[in-house]
């Protein structure tokens, strides 16, 4: 059996279905633009009760503010282009996250590779990453969002991109990470081989790095690296195993890999 | 209207890759309405498509999530109303849906990520550079995700020896 030949023909909507659908679809749009921004006090409410509920609002708003910048100071780097601000916003809110793109920032590099970030109303941040074969203008596909709790981790890496050089076995792989120790300057690793790759942590302990390998990553088995964070003068500041790439047992030659994670 | 060039071809390839029509209308809806929170993105005409697919394999991903999130637009929707040869067309919907069952079974032996690939380029017959465009990866990532599930499904199915005589479909049973 051929899985080219194992679909039904293509069919219509039931008959009607197309018509409901699409006028269901335009109540829905019309629905979200006749949504109100803010809702109306009553006109009722006595003017001593307007004032009580306008301080209220005012103090809410006043912490809110704060806990906005309290929680979003950590994150800073050069502004992101246009396409990188543009690719957070395309990010599929079905996936549990809401990007902030205004707020991304360049926070790692190694060579023409760049990874940014932002943070999102989860309280956790988003990243994207950009490669000569990825640019965000060229291949948009929204990042990728780290859960709170792993974001809270002192350490993360993982997966945010992935590319082969056509016609050869070579590979590359885009490791990126964040380490929450401010005194951290390198992150050191070893590729797939065992060889030590070692990059400079970028901004708010943010970091990426382009691992080459010929063939899959994990032909020696599970790609499980220890991860060193390293001071500035080269001390050790902590030492963290994260398995980046494993290998099924029951598929040869397969590797799967993860977002960054603990 | 985007909706009406494009929602045969997104009705069946959610319909492709879940095997449940009445799922599949629902998931048009959702890859619409999540396409108009989008529409400030700009795309050629020729790119319109598969970017729909790229939301559309989003939402088949995480359905359980999008149908939680479109709960309340999608109870606003009106019922279906009764049709003429209904049960013809039932039958047909039927095999379909055992039909496809069947080859999402077989499919589902594959990464999740060469699965979105038969998907999209045999199945929706879309082009390695629409399915890229989709998935957010290379040109050459789909080819060669292409051929890798092409090869694992030759392996499964010479595994499996698969069946030399099909069932008979709904339809088939019913003919006198």
């Amino acid at each position: 059996m051929s899985i080219d030949h194992t679909t039904p023909p293509l069919r219509d909507l039931p008959a009607g279905r197309l018509g409901a659908r699409k006028d269901h679809l335009v109540a829905e749009i019309q629905r979200s633009q006749q949504r109100p921004r803010f809702l109306p006090l009553p006109r009722l409410v006595r003017p001593r009760r307007r004032v009580a509920a306008l301080a209220l609002a005012l103090g809410v708003l006043l912490i809110g503010t704060a806990v906005a910048a309290t929680t979003t100071d950590w994150l800073t780097g050069s502004p992101a282009p246009e396409s990188v601000v543009s690719d957070f916003g395309s990010y599929a809110p079905q996936l549990g996250f809401d990007p902030q793109p205004g707020r991304a920032v360049l926070v790692a590099q190694d060579g023409d590779i760049s990874l940014y970030a932002t943070t999102n109303t989860q309280g956790s941040y988003c990243l994207v990453a950009s490669a000569p074969w990825k640019r965000p203008s060229k291949l948009p596909d929204g990042g990728t969002c780290i859960p709170p709790a792993q974001a809270a981790a002192p350490l993360i890496a993982g997966l945010v991109g992935a590319s082969s050089s056509p016609g050869s076995d070579q590979q590359i792989y885009l490791i990126a990470g964040r380490t929450a120790d401010p005194e951290a300057r390198t992150i050191r690793f070893t590729s797939p081989t065992g060889a030590p790759i070692t990059r400079a942590i970028g901004s708010s302990g943010f970091f990426i790095a382009a691992v080459r390998t010929d063939g899959s990553a994990c032909s020696n088995g599970d790609w499980k690296p220890r991860f060193s964070v390293l001071g500035a003068n080269g001390e050790e500041h902590a030492s963290i195993t994260i398995t980046l790439g494993s290998a099924p047992t029951d598929s040869p030659g397969v590797c799967v890999f993860a977002a960054p994670h603990p | 209207m985007l909706f009406e060039r494009h929602a045969k071809a997104i009705y069946n390839y959610c319909f492709r890759r879940v095997g449940d029509w009445a799922a599949a209308e629902d998931m048009l809806s959702i890859v619409f309405l999540e396409a108009w929170r989008r529409r400030d993105k700009e795309l050629p005409p020729d790119k319109v498509l598969p970017w729909l697919y790229g939301i559309a394999t989003n939402v088949v991903r995480h359905r359980r999530r999008g149908e939680r999130r479109f709960a309340t637009a999608l109870s606003r929707l009106p019922g279906p109303q009764p049709e003429p040869g209904f049960s013809d067309i039932s039958d047909q919907r039927l095999d379909d849906e055992r039909q496809m069952r069947s080859a999402l079974a077989l499919l589902a032996q594959l990464p999740r990520h060469e699965q979105d690939v038969i998907a999209l380029c045999v199945w929706s017959e879309a082009s390695y550079e629409d399915a890229a465009l989709a998935l957010g990866i290379p040109a050459g990532t789909v080819r060669s995700r292409l051929s890798r599930a092409r090869q694992r499904l030759r392996e499964l199915d010479a595994a499996c020896g698969h069946e030399e005589g099909r069932t008979a479909t709904v339809q088939e049973a019913l003919e006198p």
